[in-house]
């Protein structure tokens, strides 16, 4: 009993962060991001019996998070679109001049449109391997993808990112 | 020499072909200082995938967990709290409480009689002082 519960909170419950990036890639909402990592983590506690089977710990609450984002929008999309919460990711660097600060904001505005615009196993594998640093192992047992198809929607995403940026950029130059 | 390493490190990167350590690297030398001006927007999107590597979730959201995992903690806590509200009750009531008052009986029903009995019983009290003062 001690033993689960101490196995819980030194190493699934510090995974929370991860999880939550990952439910808030997909649903987009931070209220929603949060239920369903609550209510994952919960219901992974209910079946500490079971954690001796699992062959790790960490896929299988990433897996149960994801699944949990992905019935919540098939629920969501038959009734109705997801709405968009712009503000979530606004940050504000005090340190950079004025005009600075809003070319930046800009660039990252820009590349999270991109990012926000890829096909959802594309963002899936740009989120866990550049923001989580996952494995190519480790992102195809999440996503139930096979190591090749994990290397191609990287290919993919990245270029997309760097395209979505180089159009920027000489944008800039040509009226500039 | 680092530049020509990066620059094909990022070759590979964009291949798809680069490690989770070679990544790292390449992340490291794009938060530092002397980042060459062709390279900028590849430092914006090193910096991007960092500022998104910090987005958190509510700082309750621990804690919310934690008591449906654990509620446990809080009822002892609570049997505790109960425990010494009952014991400090208790011991206030009891400090509290008057002592139990002596009842009285009349011993006489006329009050002539009752100032003569209370005069004599002075009088010999006064009667037993003054022996007592005078014998030294």
């Amino acid at each position: 009993m001690s033993m689960s519960l101490e196995v819980f909170q030194q190493r699934i419950l510090p995974m929370k962060d991860k999880l939550y990036r990952l439910a808030f890639r997909l649903l987009q909402n931070v209220q929603e991001a949060e239920d369903i990592v609550q209510e994952t983590l919960i219901r992974i506690w209910t079946k500490r019996g079971e954690w001796g089977q699992w062959q790790s710990l960490e896929a299988y609450c990433m897996i149960a998070v994801r699944n949990g984002c992905l019935d919540r929008l098939r629920k969501q999309r038959q009734r109705l679109t997801p709405v968009r919460e712009d503000h979530a990711w606004e940050v504000s660097s005090p340190d950079k001049d004025p005009q600075e600060k809003m070319m930046a904001k800009e660039t990252m505005t820009r590349i999270r449109k991109c990012m926000d615009g890829l096909p959802q196993q594309q963002q899936l594998v740009i989120q866990l391997r550049e923001i989580e640093g996952f494995s190519y192992n480790e992102i195809a047992e999440v996503l139930d993808m096979t190591m090749d198809q994990v290397k191609v929607n990287l290919f993919r995403a990245r270029n997309a990112i760097k395209q979505s940026i180089i159009k920027e950029t000489s944008s800039w130059n040509g009226n500039g | 020499m680092e530049r020509q390493r990066i620059a094909a490190l990022l070759e590979r990167y964009w291949q798809a072909e680069t490690t989770v350590e070679e990544e790292r690297e390449l992340a490291e030398y794009f938060r530092g200082p002397g980042v060459p001006p062709e390279w900028e927007s590849y430092r914006e999107i090193f910096s991007f995938f960092e500022q998104e590597s910090e987005v958190q979730p509510g700082e309750y959201l621990e804690e919310r967990i934690m008591q449906h995992i654990y509620p446990r903690r809080q009822q002892r806590m609570a049997w505790w709290a109960a425990a010494a509200v009952i014991i400090l009750v208790s011991a206030l009531i009891y400090l509290i409480q008057p002592a139990p008052k002596a009842t009285m009986k009349d011993t006489y029903d006329d009050p002539q009689q009752a100032l003569a009995a209370v005069q004599k019983a002075l009088l010999t009290v006064s009667k037993k002082m003054n022996e007592g003062l005078h014998r030294n």
